[in-house]
């Protein structure tokens, strides 16, 4: 086992000692005990997947807080990304009469569309727009430059720092 | 930044650069960057598979670009969350939708007949039979030379079964089924059972995992669960055609969690709530099924300790307010 992969030992105790106090926490703000539940649940199951056993055993209470944080956001991210992509579909299809492509499809849609929007989440307004404009839209660096009132160069760099915070995110 | 990530950054820039001579060096340096070294290779694969999702979703451009900037919304709604309690309530509310007991969006996107929330739809069938569909419902028709087989995957349907001896007509869900010859029913999808109100003749009505099978008589409701069918009940017929007839939800007598349950079925969003904390409110009502917020409002109004919050357009709270 990687030195910095947390053993499933400290996991455990960090469950026994504080899985009641996350679910309490948990339950406060959410005001449901159900969710809290899963919540406290899915937590757990993302730091054991996680490689950050130090914050795990320095802080234990704000990494379990931050991890649960994050695990929201991201369930807010894929829940909004599969209604508006749903949506979509729906009203293209029934418009043009035509049929609905395969679920597989469909679920490699929403999950390309998920990870697509963590990255863009971290990029500021123009490297965003540039990376959209000529991955997405398929303009041309020059053509891409010319929307956005900046050199070719410039949008090449903006690329690449779109294409660097992904791998951050990695 | 590590110098990998760096470099394979630069190289799959340049890989759809303007100059087509510059695209084929790219081309040739960056697969010689790639087996250089494993941990090359799985950068490269990282990015190269990033950019080709995106490439892949060009032909709905334009739905794509919606989507993310949904998402964005999201995101920037989620940051600006009042207190903490706000955003994570948002969040679990979507989680919540996402698991709620019905069957996932996607089967029922490709169901053959589909209503939205508070719609409702009439379809004749090919044999003559007629299908009114309750809003936030999903059907799929299965007819062949030996029967008629209609799927209910969720919401409500009246049926009028035109007879045809040779083929015995079904309604059926994941909970049991529904048989009949030539009646009048109508047959609601819930999360743990199914419930059929018989408006006229007869239908032969059997649970999924058991084999009896029951009949039931006009007058009467019933609810259909997987292993056993419940005790019937006198209904008023006419009480609930007219409810059909004008998308009306006729509540006789129910808890007022389980009214909000039943109208949140028929609305967008959720409508969030403490089952504890509504304990002892019950509801005898008629709501319209067409304006579920007005639906809302009406049953506020007959409770006067009763606090109906937004968190957004989609999100409902009903809250009690104990007053000290």
């Amino acid at each position: 086992m990687s030195a910095d992969h947390p053993s499933t030992h400290t996991v455990h105790r960090l469950y026994s000692d504080h899985h009641g106090w996350l679910h309490a926490w948990l339950q406060r703000r959410l005001g449901c005990a159900q969710q809290a539940a899963d919540l406290a649940h899915d937590t757990f199951l993302r730091i054991l997947a996680a490689r950050d056993a130090l914050a795990l055993v320095r802080e234990p209470r704000a990494y379990l807080t931050t991890t649960a944080k994050r695990l929201l956001i991201d369930r807010s991210r894929r829940q909004t990304i599969e209604r508006a992509y749903l949506a979509e579909l729906a009203a293209t299809v029934e418009a043009a009469g035509a049929d609905y492509p395969p679920p597989e499809q469909i679920l490699v849609a929403i999950e390309a569309l998920e990870q697509i929007a963590a990255v863009l989440e971290q990029v500021a307004p123009r490297p965003r727009e540039a990376f959209l404009l000529h991955y997405l839209d398929g303009l041309t660096h020059g053509e891409v430059g010319a929307r956005l009132g900046v050199s070719a160069r410039m949008v090449r760099k903006y690329l690449v720092q779109v294409l660097l915070c992904a791998e951050a995110l990695a | 930044m590590t110098d990998v990530a760096e470099q394979a950054a630069a190289l799959v820039v340049r890989l759809t650069g303007d100059d087509p001579d510059d695209r084929a060096r790219a081309q040739r340096e960056f697969e010689r960057w790639k087996q250089a070294d494993p941990r090359h290779a799985a950068t490269a694969a990282r990015m190269e598979g990033l950019v080709g999702r995106l490439a892949e979703l060009q032909p709905r451009s334009d739905a794509a670009r919606s989507v993310l900037s949904a998402a964005a919304v999201q995101r920037r709604r989620n940051r600006r969350g009042a207190a903490l309690g706000s955003v994570l309530m948002l969040a679990v509310t979507l989680a919540f939708l996402a698991g709620r007991p019905q069957p996932l969006p996607v089967t029922a996107w490709f169901a053959d007949i589909r209503t939205g929330a508070g719609q409702q739809q009439a379809h004749v069938l090919a044999d003559g039979s007629r299908l009114l569909l309750g809003g936030s419902s999903a059907v799929d028709i299965e007819f062949d030379p030996a029967s008629r087989t209609i799927e209910l995957l969720r919401g409500s349907v009246l049926v009028d079964v035109a007879p045809d001896v040779t083929r015995p007509f079904t309604v059926r869900t994941s909970h049991g089924m529904v048989r009949a010859l030539g009646t009048r029913f109508a047959v609601i999808r819930a999360a743990e059972w199914t419930r059929l109100d018989m408006l006229e003749s007869r239908v032969d009505v059997r649970s999924a995992r058991a084999t009896e099978t029951r009949e039931i008589e006009p007058g009467l409701s019933v609810d259909i669960h997987p292993d056993h069918i419940g005790a019937t009940r006198p209904i008023d017929t006419r009480a609930v055609e007219e409810a059909w007839r004008k998308h009306q939800l006729v509540i006789d007598d129910l808890s007022l969690a389980e009214t909000l349950e039943e109208l949140a079925r028929h609305r967008r969003g959720a409508i969030l709530f403490d089952r504890d904390e509504l304990e002892g409110l019950r509801v005898s009502a008629v709501l319209p099924l067409g304006d579920p917020d007005r639906a809302l409002d009406l049953l506020s109004k007959s409770f006067p300790e009763l606090r109906v919050g937004r968190l957004t357009p989609w999100v409902v709270t009903v809250e009690r307010v104990v007053s000290e």
